[in-house]
């Protein structure tokens, strides 16, 4: 995170020498005065996503993602893995090192690379966020579009990829 | 923006009454502070970078390679900044609505965000280190083609209704 931020503020110094550059403080002032003026169209939204976020976190458990794995297969096993992975709170760097612990486990290959997939397109808790800083229409078009994407993507993995458990999958390839 | 805050504020009740039932309902409220408080320092960057983008980006840049008027251009162009977008949802999404108020087109702004959710580099390292390179490589390949999918059907939407 400390990293992230040094990098995202270095490139934001950088960004304001070169609106200044080319337009001097007027357009500096311009630039800060569009920052502001997002913020606070932003900003009730802001504090209600994170409160959905904060009590979302506390409600979708660990034990439950991984009771849901061993019960399902096949195209529903593709879809229940998929919004599980849309529903399962975190970061990368929490949620990665979870799922790695299911890497030597009897669950299909496929499922665990829909929960991915789940992931990344669904993620209900960016959702609030997606909404509140980029806009509300592009957001709803943007989950309807990639709705069945990590359904099909599920499904190619199934079909041309692997259809072996993750501890056949990872260990043949020497992971 | 009121009836999205309507319907989060309905959404965060339900949440807050399911959780209270369970006593965790503190416990959210806690998370929630703790995330904001934590990500509020990327939040004001990232919104005085996205102000800046959008006065920085010069018109005619974005009717040539980003605009509705661009096509498929726009859309892979968005894809491949959407995954150079290295940076999690506070810092990218401000900077992703600063484009699209730039003029962007609305299929270069879904590739944009497919791109970043799917392809994002920001994850890679977690996903390399845990999960292996080519499971990782086999992902991004599935990926792809869906990020430019996504942005050619967003922008006949935009084409056919906008």
């Amino acid at each position: 995170m400390k990293g992230s931020f040094l990098g995202l503020f270095s490139a934001t110094f950088l960004v304001i020498l070169a609106v200044f550059s080319r337009g001097g403080w007027l357009l500096v002032g311009q630039g800060f005065s569009a920052a502001l003026s997002t913020l606070l169209q932003a900003l009730p939204l802001l504090v209600v996503a994170f409160i959905v976020t904060g009590q979302m976190q506390v409600l979708i458990s660990l034990e439950w993602i991984d009771r849901l794995w061993y019960r399902l297969t096949g195209v529903k096993g593709i879809l229940i893995s998929s919004i599980a992975g849309g529903l399962f709170p975190g970061p990368p760097y929490v949620y990665y090192p979870f799922i790695s612990t299911f890497k030597n486990r009897q669950i299909p290959s496929y499922m665990f690379f829909s929960f991915v997939a789940g992931k990344q397109v669904y993620d209900l808790l960016r959702l609030p966020m997606e909404i509140s800083l980029i806009n509300p229409l592009i957001a709803l078009l943007r989950n309807l579009i990639t709705l069945p994407v990590p359904l099909l993507m599920g499904l190619i993995f199934k079909r041309f990829i692997s259809q072996k458990t993750t501890a056949r999958f990872f260990g043949e390839r020497g992971i | 923006m009121l009836l999205p805050v309507i319907l989060f504020a309905v959404l965060g009740i339900f949440l807050v009454l399911m959780n209270f039932q369970k006593k965790k309902h503190i416990s959210g409220f806690e998370a929630g502070i703790k995330q904001f408080v934590g990500v509020l320092p990327v939040l004001a960057i990232a919104f005085i970078l996205a102000g800046m983008i959008e006065v920085l980006l010069p018109e005619e840049f974005v009717k040539t390679w980003l605009a509705r008027e661009a096509g498929f251009r726009g859309i892979f162009l968005g894809t491949m900044g959407g995954m150079a977008l290295a940076m999690g949802p506070y810092a990218s999404f401000p900077i992703i609505a600063s484009i699209h108020g730039a003029g962007a087109g609305l299929g270069t702004v879904v590739a944009l965000i497919t791109g970043w959710s799917l392809l994002g580099l920001s994850r890679l390292p977690f996903e390399i280190g845990t999960l292996g390179f080519k499971f990782s490589l086999v992902r991004m390949g599935i990926s792809f083609p869906f990020c430019l999918v996504a942005g050619l059907i967003a922008h006949i939407l935009d084409f056919v209704f906008f």
